[in-house]
């Protein structure tokens, strides 16, 4: 059982701090597709205006990962160059055989 | 007590020990380098009696086996080692070795795309040059360092000459291009290739597009035949029309699906450009790997589910992806230039001669990849 939370910092940048914990009582273990093992995305209402791995390539290379019960694992990105708005973050974790995505609102 | 230099001279010695003996196991001596009487070095001690073990014990600063063949190993002097040899009750006294298996191994993805009769036959791809667009190549690795040739670095925008991997994913992408042919580790598809470093991954595995672009340009200006894409993610013009440059410029680049499967009409940029030959990822069963993207953009299938291969701090290791499968056609491909083929003219040959291994077109394309068969009889 995973639990995710994404924190969004506004500052020169935004950053994003997207944490995963395992609440189970049982280890999981965790496949990441390649070398981006968490995508960022910010929205724009429907439009997404950035993705972290739009402009960046990623070595195509399975990882494993195992998160014991209640530990975590956090990941981070920067949005470089917002411009003034309301916004809603997007994280996922880029693994097999688990769909975590997580969504926050907020303004810059 | 423990000797805490003891680690990284055994080390260095392991190193210098591996490239002297052909198969089987060779063994290193430890801590046979110069030292006084107090320094402590490890062995096996062999006793005769109950008055001989107690004699190693008593000397022994710490006793690591008590082995069922009356030898113990322990840590000891210098001093009590010439001491305990002058006993009667103790059989010998000789330093602990390390043990490294110095085989080649024949990773099962070079047997399962014919690499290994083409090898049989004297086809080796000397004098084809690949590009290995990645994380680096590790420049000291025996089974790698003969074969490599010019290298850059594109990372965060800025070029330079330190091309050496951080990541080991670079390395390892390398070795199933072009591991050497000799009596240790592992053999590539194209054991006399000549592979050149051209890093635009960092040690976490990423780079920006514009960085793998600039390395894609590189790559086709220094005139190299093959390069070989083991990545994947956004699309972007810059990287697009990079490709469609070193096309033209006569560059075949082979670049890995994806792994984003099991799904369909998925595979990555850049494999789906049309300047680019897109590989997907089969197992040891001929079976498409379930991680593999696929879609009408692949062109070839090779193996890419634990694939074992060169890896940095000239270790070996074993590592699933379409990043694994991408360097056996990469192989294949400089196998055909140095028969005399064309980088255009290899890609259809490479589809033309693939095995039927009963996958549909968008899981293998045209086929599993075979080396043998594409350079013919």
């Amino acid at each position: 059982m995973l639990d995710a939370s994404l924190e969004v910092t506004v500052g020169d940048g935004v950053a994003f701090s997207f944490t995963v914990v395992n609440g189970g009582d049982t280890p999981v273990e965790l496949t990441f597709r390649n070398t981006c093992r968490a995508d960022f995305a910010v929205y724009d209402g429907d439009a997404e205006v950035w993705r972290y791995s739009d402009d960046r390539a990623f070595a195509q290379v399975l990882t494993e990962a195992e998160l014991q019960p209640g530990e975590s694992a956090t990941f981070e990105e920067v949005w470089p160059d917002p411009t003034p708005g309301d916004y809603t973050a997007g994280a996922t974790l880029r693994v097999v055989d688990h769909d975590l995505s997580v969504r926050t609102p907020f303004s810059v | 007590m423990r000797d805490d230099t003891d680690i990284s001279r055994r080390t260095a010695l392991g190193l210098v020990g591996s490239g002297l003996a052909g198969g089987g196991l060779v063994g290193t001596v430890v801590g046979a380098e110069e030292g006084g009487d107090s320094e402590r070095v490890r062995v096996n001690a062999g006793y005769r009696s109950e008055a001989g073990r107690r004699a190693i014990d008593d000397r022994a600063a710490v006793v690591f086996y008590d082995h069922p063949t009356d030898i113990l190993t322990a840590r000891m002097s210098r001093a009590a080692v010439r001491r305990l040899r002058s006993r009667p009750d103790v059989r010998f006294v000789e330093r602990d070795v390390e043990m490294e298996a110095i085989d080649q191994t024949t990773p099962y993805g070079i047997r399962k795309v014919d690499a290994t009769e083409a090898h049989a036959d004297g086809d080796t791809a000397t004098g084809a040059d690949v590009a290995v667009i990645d994380t680096g190549i590790d420049s000291r690795h025996p089974d790698l360092a003969g074969n490599l040739g010019e290298g850059r670095a594109f990372t965060a925008g800025v070029s330079t000459p330190a091309w050496d991997d951080a990541n080991g994913h670079g390395t390892h992408v390398a070795g199933t291009v072009g591991a050497i042919d000799d009596d240790e580790g592992v053999i590539g598809v194209g054991p006399d290739v000549t592979l050149h470093a051209v890093k635009a991954l960092n040690a976490s595995g990423a780079g920006l597009v514009s960085d793998i672009a600039a390395a894609i340009e590189w790559t086709a200006d220094q005139g190299y035949e093959v390069g070989n894409l083991s990545l994947g993610g956004g699309s972007t013009s810059t990287l697009r029309e990079a490709c469609r440059y070193a096309q033209e410029k006569g560059t075949l680049l082979v670049a890995a699906a994806g792994n984003d499967g099991p799904c369909s009409g998925c595979v990555t940029a850049p494999a789906r450009y049309s300047a680019c030959m897109a590989v997907s990822a089969t197992d040891e069963n001929d079976d498409l790997a379930s991680f593999s993207s696929t879609g009408p953009e692949v062109e070839i299938a090779a193996p890419g589910d634990d694939v074992y291969s060169t890896y940095y701090l000239q270790s070996y290791a074993t590592l699933s992806g379409t990043s694994m499968a991408a360097p056996h056609v990469a192989g294949g491909a400089a196998q055909l230039v140095a028969d005399g083929y064309a980088p255009g003219e290899a890609r259809s040959r490479l589809t033309e001669t693939a095995a039927d291994v009963g996958l549909e077109d968008t899981e293998s394309g045209a086929g599993r990849l075979d080396v043998d068969a594409a350079l013919g009889p």
